[in-house]
């Protein structure tokens, strides 16, 4: 009989062993709604904390039929597997986090204090809706023709780029930055004056549209030497959950061709029957494409077949000689002088120069030094003075 | 004399246990009384059905769920039910109820 009893305990023992193997457990229960832009939480994750303990001691369940719940938009997370297992008057903070894609999967954050019942029921979330940019434009200042940048030779020009956002759920919008690139670089590409332009201050004006509508504007000063061509404008806006959006639109930056030249060139004091020293004269390139030069000069009116003309007698044209390359420095005889310069001529020549745009944003990286002289004939006394010609020609690129 | 204290050190272990693990409700028969809160309970010798089908009977079930450790499968009578419609068979499960109740089990008459 004894036996039969201790038998029958340990059958009770083995019995309560098993029941240490039956969790505990108090479910926090949600629903999450859809974005107002109809995008749907289901398989979305989201994470579950004890408000004081901090975020690093987390649970995650998938919202809808993939995750605990196997309920359209409804997520079920058992506290009490928290490394510090939920009690009665904790407060459990649930939401939706960004599953990696620039923050457009995310939620407020809401709040559930554990009671007493068999599970709780959090507070209905709302998933968030990132911004929508509903529209781009680029453009410079001079809105016809549309779609072209015409910049300024060897100055500065002022480019917008326009956005309009909706945010559907009305919340602030925060870090407008907008990059202006050309066709081969990327909004990351970092900042350089031939390709590529971040404004991280744009302005965003609320007072555009409705209530739930926002312009951004992002201004750019494209320097001269910008490079000709397709362009991108791309605007980046994030909502105060951080959910991020793009949009980018295109344009296309003119060829400028410009060089720049001092007002005048000084041979100084010659004496008759003689070459005058060497003057030095810089073509800097003021656009943003390679220049060569076209060359030409008069005295008086154009075409005139002089180079000068003085207070007595005049100076031909073929006298005045320049060499786009090589300086000779020191005196030079009239048969030196013939065999080294070029003729100017009264009608424009084309001459090679090569001149590359700017490429340094510190300094002017693209000036060339030309080198003149000319000759005075017998005949000649007094002051001279005459006028050379340049124009920029575009050099095909070497 | 030895089995005597044999015996009295197996009740003091039962009975201890019982205490610890706080049980509310421990039925090994087919009759089981459930009383408001948590119930852990086990069944033996039934037939399989449905948590959805327990609940469908027994209304006053809030949650029902099993589990150890890192591992937590529920059923919450909420939203016309939330959680996997697992199968109940024999074993321990935990058993939340909104009032006393005399559980009844699907196909175990």
């Amino acid at each position: 009989m004894m036996e039969k009893i201790i038998g029958g305990i340990i059958i009770l023992g083995v019995l309560i062993l098993e029941l240490s193997f039956v969790s505990s457990a108090h479910f926090v229960v949600g629903r999450v709604n859809e974005a107002l832009d109809g995008t749907s939480p289901n398989d979305l994750e989201i994470v579950l904390w004890n408000y004081n303990n901090g975020l690093q001691d987390n649970l995650t369940d998938i919202v809808g039929s993939a995750g605990n719940s196997g309920q359209s938009n409804l997520y079920m997370v058992d506290c009490e597997l928290l490394e510090t297992a939920c009690q009665m008057g904790d407060i459990i903070s649930i939401k939706i986090f960004d599953n990696g894609d620039g923050g457009y999967f995310n939620s407020e954050e809401v709040n559930v204090t554990i009671t007493g019942a068999g599970f709780d029921l959090a507070e209905n979330l709302t998933l968030n809706s990132p911004p929508n940019i509903t529209s781009i434009f680029v453009d410079d200042f001079v809105y016809l023709p549309a779609g072209e940048v015409d910049l300024i030779a060897g100055g500065q020009k002022l480019v917008s780029c326009v956005a309009n956002v909706t945010e559907l759920d009305g919340d602030s919008l925060q870090n407008p930055n907008a990059s202006f690139f050309a066709s081969g670089y990327f909004f990351e590409t970092p900042d350089d004056n031939n390709y590529h332009y971040l404004n991280d201050t744009c302005n965003v004006d609320t007072g555009f549209g409705n209530e739930n509508e926002s312009q951004i504007n992002c201004t750019f000063s494209l320097e001269y030497y910008s490079n000709p061509g397709s362009w991108d404008c791309q605007i980046v806006i994030e909502d105060i959950y951080g959910a991020k959006r793009n949009l980018t639109t295109n344009t296309n930056v003119n060829e400028l061709l410009a060089v720049e030249l001092i007002n005048y060139v000084d041979y100084g004091l010659v004496e008759v029957n003689n070459v005058s020293s060497e003057a030095v004269l810089n073509v800097t390139n003021m656009g943003n494409v390679m220049v060569n030069l076209s060359l030409s000069g008069y005295g008086e009116v154009p075409e005139d077949d002089l180079a000068m003309k003085c207070l007595s007698g005049e100076i031909p044209v073929g006298f005045a000689k320049y060499n786009l390359t090589d300086s000779m420095g020191g005196e030079l005889t009239y048969e030196q002088f013939e065999g080294n310069y070029t003729n100017l001529t009264k009608d424009p020549r084309i001459k090679e120069l090569n001149l590359g745009a700017r490429e340094n944003d510190l300094e002017n990286d693209k000036i060339n030094e030309t080198y003149w002289r000319i000759y005075v004939p017998a005949d000649v006394a007094g002051t001279c003075s005459g006028a050379i010609l340049f124009g920029a020609i575009k050099a095909q690129a070497i | 004399m030895v089995r005597k204290i044999i015996l009295l050190i197996l009740l003091l272990f039962v009975f201890g246990g019982l205490f610890f693990l706080g049980v509310n409700s421990f039925e090994i028969d087919h009759s089981y009384e459930l009383v408001q809160g948590k119930n852990t309970v086990s069944f033996y010798g039934i037939n399989p059905f449905y948590v959805e089908d327990l609940i469908k009977l027994n209304p006053d079930i809030e949650v029902v769920s099993y589990g150890n450790y890192d591992v937590s499968v529920g059923y919450i009578n909420v939203f016309g039910g939330v959680g996997r419609n697992f199968v109940v068979s024999e074993g321990s499960y935990e058993i939340i109820v909104s009032r006393d109740i005399s559980l009844i089990l699907p196909n175990n008459e």
